[in-house]
């Protein structure tokens, strides 16, 4: 089990998975304006935790956990950690599942804020047939409110038993109240980019 | 005792499950695995079929300690009630939810399988 003790302690704080299983250092990197208060950032590209790991399942649980931590800890809006939760674990669960194996496979989880919004974004390298799946259902739900949007991804999942439920993004939308933005590079890689306000 | 009451039950890393007072499932903790209904769906079906052997009319399922679950969980609750829709009408029972008002994936969530099942399906906030 990686040690997450202390991540709030200091001015950056590490995770160091110590499991055989997995053997890569995974590094959470929390920066040192949590501690000055100042979440309006000067330097809006710089987040204010940087996350980077292998594509493994294990993570996120823990990585979940500390998002609702930081952001419960951070900003004084009861329900942002429960909504920044759903966000975290929809984006990395997709980014997981469906992320090509490799050296280059790294994702790297970002949470960035201007004061009055709060984002979360994840890059990753997926499975191309996962990338046309992805792109076409960001342009299905962008015609829709989130609430309907999420109405009809319960109502495909009632009707396809056998199909993967496919919640996710609509998830993010609704129950994370956020804006979804896909980002993608030549070399294959991608950032999925929920945005949403404080 | 109920056929409810002798069903096997799995152990979960991240939850609990318990049957209680021979009418009532109780989930709390997290739900977030990978393929939840390797263990979960099994057991859903088997509370399930248990119900309609003992005749119930109504089953309440208590997830105000379920603090979190991921999609694929959810899709399991999706399948309980389609299962249930899916019976004559004689047969059916009403799954009532209790849930946590506080709990914004539990508002949502089963407000959304309502609306898609309609009556077979109750939903009760009450604090815990």
């Amino acid at each position: 089990m990686p040690s997450t003790g202390g991540y709030m302690g200091g001015l950056a704080g590490l995770i160091f998975a110590a499991s055989p299983v997995v053997p890569r250092t995974v590094w959470i990197v929390t920066s040192e304006r949590l501690l000055m208060q100042d979440h309006s950032s000067a330097d809006p590209d710089r987040p204010l935790v940087y996350i980077r790991l292998r594509p493994v399942w294990t993570y996120i649980d823990g990585i979940r956990d500390f998002t609702g931590f930081f952001c419960d800890h951070t900003f004084s809006e009861p329900k942002l950690a429960q909504r920044a939760r759903v966000v975290m674990q929809e984006t990395l669960e997709n980014a997981i599942k469906y992320s090509l194996r490799g050296p280059e496979s790294e994702l790297e989880v970002a949470i960035h804020s201007t004061g009055d919004s709060l984002q979360i974004s994840v890059s990753s390298t997926p499975d191309p047939q996962h990338l046309e799946r992805l792109r076409s259902e960001l342009t299905t739900m962008a015609d829709k409110e989130p609430k309907q949007a999420y109405l009809d991804a319960f109502a495909r999942a009632a009707t396809s038993p056998e199909a993967s439920a496919q919640l996710g993004l609509a998830r993010i939308c609704f129950e994370g109240e956020a804006e979804l933005r896909l980002e993608e590079q030549e070399n294959g890689r991608i950032r999925l980019t929920a945005t949403g306000a404080i | 005792m109920s056929t409810l009451a002798k069903i096997d039950i799995p152990e979960l890393d991240t939850a609990t499950l318990e049957i209680v007072n021979d009418g009532r499932v109780r989930l709390s903790g997290t739900i977030a695995a990978q393929s939840p209904a390797s263990l979960l769906r099994p057991c859903f079906q088997a509370i399930h079929e248990a119900a309609l052997r003992d005749g119930c009319r109504q089953l309440e399922v208590d997830v105000q300690g379920l603090t979190f679950v991921n999609s694929s969980s959810i899709r399991l609750f999706i399948d309980w009630a389609m299962w249930i829709q899916a019976l004559e009408e004689d047969r059916r029972y009403l799954l009532r939810f209790l849930t946590h008002p506080d709990i914004t994936w539990q508002n949502t969530s089963f407000a959304a399988i309502k609306t898609i099942v309609g009556d077979v399906v109750s939903i009760e906030a009450q604090a815990a």
